[in-house]
Order: structure tokens, then C-alpha cells, then sequence
């Protein structure tokens, strides 16, 4: 699969495109940054963002490359519950708008969620939640760095190497010269240019082909496709709902936002950007249903939205679906690159090696970090090593395990610390035996619910009595 | 159980719609932010 075969743009058309959102982005970022001088606005761009920022950077965020290329992928495999499915991802969106508001509440100081575990359930649930924060984290970064080698080289032909090195170098130049800042307003610019990607393309497929002669040939082609009732793709929805709803309530991608909005933004934009953001798989999906009605032979199903929109739009098409799915990448990737660092910076350099430094060492060791991060992931993704991309289907088990941990401990205040850590331990083995001795649909589903049982009875049985006032002087120097 | 074409114009359509208001909604955003100085 995703051989230059497939290529649906040729290389210099790439080089170019690439070349110009390089000057574009990195532009951008220096301009940016230029007021960042204090390290609160370098790491959570002045805690000011307001409405129309915060809406799309969360929405952005959440719309990666898989959105835009899986979302048609599910469609041609699992028919309309895979959109639908895949949708449901917003729900994750939706649910993190009242604890943003509560987050607010509680840490109106905090900088990282590894802030929040400290302070509320001790120093060894935080270096487990740590842990799994950082598995997540470097495990979607060498996701995406590997995703935009292996896309750029499908779309366009260019070498794996070449592809993956230039995203990362481009995402890495403009998050470190901008720091969040850099990172949120690219986020605006490239939410706006995939939301009209995705319209133009829909839009095309709907009056070139139409809605009948689409319903007809995949009735006739693949007819399980348009059943309510096919059991594998409905395992699929709630497996990705959950695995969505872990992913976002536990990254420091999801909190450090939650620290930067402007108060009282974060409840709003978080609930906004998921409701723009659920009805973008479906129409970004649905087009891979076209197939059929052209007549087209998908050699990789990952690759049916760019053979859609090419067959469809010719040269026009192929230009929309790469600069939509460069796009995504970009703005996920960054976000992960600001965030990690972060967290490596509060929760790792100055939680356990230098809790003495100052501002101005802190932001040059953020820099550093940023760099550092790009320079691994490259590393790491260079040798394309196949099973490496497979390697976030492991962390359902992982990132769904603190979902109960979270909430309680926003929200309960007989949540107890050795509930919350057992917790995620248990929670994360059973749900990686879950993972291999039943299968991928299910290693977020029982993680969740292991984790929901000890929380809960754990609450019950050892009842704590924290002081919710302790979380409000969490700062930088508080590192106990 | 197959949807209908009538269900599945009504599934893409709507989705669509909320898809086409977004890019404005986020613009009219932008444009109150900028003019009460509250983009960041």
C-alpha cells in the first residue's frame, strides 16, 4: 500500500506546496512568538486565548490526518457506522467542557493535568499518570511524524524520508519559535483551510455523482455497507468513543489549552469544537462511498479519499485533499510538540531534576525540549519500521484507564490516591490482555471498566476527605 | 437492516450543512475577538 502508484499529485507539485506553507507557517510562528517573553506566554500563549481561537485550535487539533484519511477508510469498510463511529469522537470534545470550567476552578494557576494528579492524589499516582502520558504522547508523535512520510509519499511520490523529515522540521521550526502562541494561530488558519477542503470535496462528489446513483451502486456493489445492524462496526463505535473520551481527558494537549483559554472561554470552545467537529468524518468519509459509482479500484483502502477526490476533480482535487490532509497533520502534530514539552518541562525538569529554576531557564530548557522531541521522533521514524504505526492501538488501554481517576478527582472529594493508582495500573494491564487475547475493539472498553470499578469501590470503601483550596496554589515552585 | 437513500441523503446532508456554517461561525468569532481586542 501507499506506494507512489497511488500517487495522485506529481513530486514537484508537492515540493512546492510544501515549500510554500514551510515559508508560511514558520512566518507565522516567528511573528508570533516575537511577544512571547514571559515563560507563561511561550508555554500557554499569555492564559488570554479568546473564543474564536480556542474554538478552532481544539478543533483543529482533534482533526488529524486519520480524520481525514481513515474517516473515508471506516466508510468503505464499515459503511455508515464507521462515520458515525468515528464521529462520536467529539463526544471526548463535548464531555471535557464542564471539566475545563471545573479544571478552571480548582488549578486556576496550574500549567499541566501532571499539575492536577500531583497535588490531588500524591507523587506515585502522578508518576504513573506520568508514564502514561508520556507512552501517549511519544507513541501519537511517532504516529503522525510517520503518517506525514508515508502520506506525503502516497499523495506525491516523494521519498518516505524526505516527506516525514519536512513535516517535522516545519512543525518543530514554527512551535519553537512561537510556542503555543504559533501553535493556536496556525491552528485558525489550517482549521479554515480543511473545513473548506472537506465542503469542496463533498460538495463535488454530491452533485457530480448524487445521492441516488451513490445509494444505488452500493446497494448493489457492497450492501452491508448501508446496514444499521453490522456487529463489527458497532464494537468499533464504542470502543472509539471511549478511546476518544481517554485520549482527551487525560493529555496535557487537551489541559494545557484548558489553562490558556481566557476564563470562561473553555466551557464554550470546547462544546463548540465538538459540534463542528462531529460532522466532519461523515462528510470527509463519506466520499470513499463514491467508489463504487466510479467504477475505481482501491488498491489501499487508507487511500480512497485522495482516488475519489483525483478521479473527481482531477489535478484541483488532488491539490484540496493534500493541502486538507497536510493540514490536519501539521495541526496535530504541533499541538503534541508544545504539549509534551511541557509536560516534560513542568512534570520531569522541574518536578523531579531542577525544581529551583528560574523563568528564563525554564523557557531556554522548553526550546531545548521542543527540539530535543523533534529530533527523537525523526530517529524513531526514519527507519519506517511498520509495526511502529500500529503502536497507538496499544494505548487505548492505556489513555482509557485514567478516565475514572480524572473525573473523581475533579469532582469527589472521598476519591482516594491509592484508588485512583490502582486504578490505572489495573485498569492498563487487563486492558492490554484484553487487547491480545480479544482484540483491538475491546482494549479501551474493558480498560474503562476495570478503572470505573476500583474508583468507585475504592471511594466507597476508603473514603478520603481532600481540601479542594490545596490545588488552588499550584504553581511552578510547588512541587511536593 | 438497509437505510434507506432517503436516510442516508438526510445523514450526509445534514452533516454538510453544520460542516458549511462552521468556516462562518468561526470567522464572525474572529471578527468580534479582534474588535473587543480579545483574540489573545
Amino acid at each position: 500500500m501507499n506506494s507512489v502508484n497511488s500517487a495522485v499529485l506529481n513530486a514537484s507539485t508537492g515540493w512546492l506546496i510544501l515549500a510554500l506553507f514551510s515559508v508560511l507557517w514558520i512566518a507565522l510562528g516567528w511573528f508570533w512568538g516575537r511577544k512571547a517573553k514571559q515563560l507563561d506566554d511561550y508555554m500557554l500563549a499569555g492564559r488570554n486565548v479568546g473564543l474564536a481561537l480556542g474554538t478552532a485550535t481544539a478543533m483543529a487539533t482533534w482533526v488529524t490526518s486519520n480524520t481525514t484519511l481513515v474517516a473515508p477508510q471506516f466508510a468503505l469498510q464499515l459503511g455508515i457506522w464507521g462515520m458515525l463511529g468515528y464521529s462520536l469522537g467529539s463526544v471526548g470534545l463535548m464531555l471535557f467542557a464542564p471539566l475545563v470550567k471545573r479544571i478552571r476552578q480548582l488549578v486556576p494557576h496550574g500549567y499541566t493535568s501532571g499539575d492536577f494528579i500531583r497535588m490531588r492524589y500524591g507523587v506515585w499516582t502522578w508518576r504513573v499518570f506520568l508514564l502514561i502520558s508520556m507512552c501517549y504522547a511519544i507513541g501519537w508523535l511517532i504516529s503522525l511524524g510517520m503518517a506525514g512520510g508515508i502520506l506525503i509519499h502516497a499523495l506525491t511520490g516523494i521519498q518516505y524520508e524526505y516527506g516525514m523529515t519536512v513535516i517535522l522540521f516545519i512543525c518543530v521550526s514554527y512551535t519553537l519559535l512561537g510556542g503555543l502562541r504559533a501553535v493556536i494561530g496556525t491552528d485558525f488558519i489550517q482549521t479554515i483551510l480543511i473545513l473548506i477542503g472537506v465542503i469542496t470535496l463533498a460538495i463535488l462528489t454530491i452533485t457530480e455523482i448524487g445521492f441516488d446513483k451513490m445509494h444505488q451502486d452500493v446497494l448493489a456493489e457492497r450492501p452491508e455497507l448501508l446496514n444499521l445492524l453490522m456487529p463489527a462496526a458497532i464494537m468499533f463505535l464504542f470502543n472509539n468513543l471511549l478511546f476518544g473520551i481517554g485520549e482527551i481527558f487525560h493529555s496535557n494537549v487537551w489541559w494545557s489549552r484548558a489553562f490558556a483559554f481566557r476564563e470562561n472561554v473553555g466551557f464554550k470552545a470546547y462544546l463548540i469544537a465538538g459540534i463542528i467537529w462531529a460532522p466532519i468524518p461523515i462528510v470527509a468519509g463519506f466520499i470513499a462511498l463514491a467508489a463504487p459509482s466510479l467504477g475505481l479500484n482501491v488498491p489501499a483502502a487508507d487511500m480512497v479519499g485522495p482516488m475519489v477526490a483525483a478521479k473527481l476533480l482531477g489535478f484541483t482535487g488532488a491539490v484540496i485533499v493534500f493541502i486538507v490532509v497536510f493540514s490536519a497533520l501539521a495541526s496535530s502534530l504541533d499541538s503534541l510538540l508544545a504539549a509534551t514539552s511541557d509536560l516534560i518541562l513542568q512534570d520531569i525538569y522541574r518536578g523531579h531534576i531542577n525544581p529551583s529554576a528560574t523563568d528564563e531557564q525554564l523557557r531556554i530548557m522548553a526550546k531545548r525540549i521542543i527540539l530535543l522531541l523533534g529530533i527523537i521522533t525523526w530517529l524513531i521514524c526514519l527507519p519506517r519500521i511498520a509495526t511502529l504505526g500500529s503502536l497507538l492501538q496499544y494505548l487505548g488501554a492505556f489513555v482509557a484507564s485514567t478516565i475514572w481517576p480524572i473525573i473523581a478527582g475533579l469532582y469527589w472529594q472521598k476519591a482516594s490516591a491509592k484508588g485512583a493508582l490502582a486504578a490505572m495500573v489495573a485498569g492498563t494491564i487487563i486492558g492490554i490482555w484484553a487487547y491480545f487475547s480479544i482484540g483491538f475493539y475491546v482494549a479501551a472498553l474493558v480498560s474503562a471498566a476495570v478503572s470505573m470499578s476500583i474508583v468507585l469501590v475504592s471511594t466507597w470503601l476508603l473514603p478520603e476527605s481532600y481540601d479542594w483550596s490545596r490545588l488552588s496554589v499550584v504553581t511552578r515552585g510547588d512541587n511536593k | 437492516m438497509i437505510i434507506s437513500e432517503s436516510v442516508f441523503a438526510f445523514i450526509i446532508s445534514t452533516a454538510l450543512i453544520i460542516t458549511c456554517v462552521s468556516p462562518i461561525v468561526l470567522i464572525i468569532f474572529w471578527l468580534k475577538d479582534w474588535k473587543d481586542q480579545n483574540l489573545w
